[in-house]
């Protein structure tokens, strides 16, 4: 609660935060708290996962198939 | 200090000179939103980050961008090249043969020289890295202009790579300033 009384801090689960995985859902990890503030910019936690081969890593133009984001216009 | 590998980071192959798209390309080595602006603008900021994580991804980023300055500028030496003065004339490039023959030169496609003016460094690390995010968000809208703009095939795939990289390195940013404004580690977090 911030001095107005209303609640100045969000607290969200870490699962909330678009595209990141849920770790929660795997066996004997905690689940950590992140903070959310109003007037603040975040983008989603980006994990390691699957990575393109060096070939394809330099024709896509990164290593990671899920930041791949062509142009289709 | 830096090692010098001989190479680009993507390979530039253009289909034949073609000095109308070169003069729109310019705006990516010395325009606002270009690659110089870019580099220097990271590689300025670093010095006033408050932790090494952020001062390695700028200088990391910084440095990509200095290789993709090189890449522009191959893109327009060879879009240039054997390009005679009356073509360049009759492709808008009059002015730039004119002070500058076929050299390079840090302009925007109006000959609008590149200025210090185009970047910023505050020292405040939230304020410097939304403003690097900014400018990689311009960087990618300009890339798509030029990539409407490009009759080059060639051109235009390594134009596909260049604004793929700002994409990455908008992410990159992102995650710089969630890692600042901590909220990983508030005292808050239960």
């Amino acid at each position: 609660m911030n001095s107005n009384g209303y609640q100045s801090t969000f607290i969200y689960p870490y699962p909330n935060i678009p595209g990141t995985p849920n770790i929660s859902a795997q066996p004997g990890v905690s689940m950590p708290m992140f903070q959310f503030q109003l007037a603040h910019a975040y983008v989603p936690w980006h994990y390691m996962g699957q990575v393109f081969n060096p070939a394809e890593a330099l024709a896509h133009g990164t290593l990671f198939p899920e930041l791949f984001s062509p142009y289709r216009g | 200090m830096w090692v010098y590998q001989k190479k680009l980071e993507y390979p530039v192959r253009v289909s034949g000179p073609n000095p109308r798209l070169a003069k729109v390309i310019i705006t990516q080595y010395g325009g606002p939103d270009g690659e110089l602006s870019a580099s220097l603008r990271y590689l300025n900021q670093r010095y006033s980050m408050p932790t090494d994580k952020a001062r390695g991804l700028l200088t990391d980023i910084g440095t990509e961008e200095l290789a993709h300055m090189e890449i522009v500028a191959t893109i327009f030496y060879k879009l240039t090249r054997g390009v005679s003065p009356e073509q360049m004339q009759a492709a808008g490039l009059g002015g730039h043969y004119a002070q500058h023959n076929h050299a390079l030169f840090w302009s925007d496609p109006e000959g609008v020289p590149w200025i210090a003016a185009y970047v910023q460094a505050t020292g405040d690390p939230i304020t410097d890295l939304t403003e690097d995010m900014n400018a990689e968000q311009k960087a990618r809208s300009t890339y798509e202009h030029l990539i409407h703009l490009s009759d080059d095939p060639c051109v235009t795939d390594v134009l596909r790579f260049l604004r793929q990289r700002e994409v990455v390195h908008f992410q990159r940013f992102g995650e710089a300033l969630n890692d600042l404004q901590g909220f990983l580690s508030s005292k808050k977090v239960f």
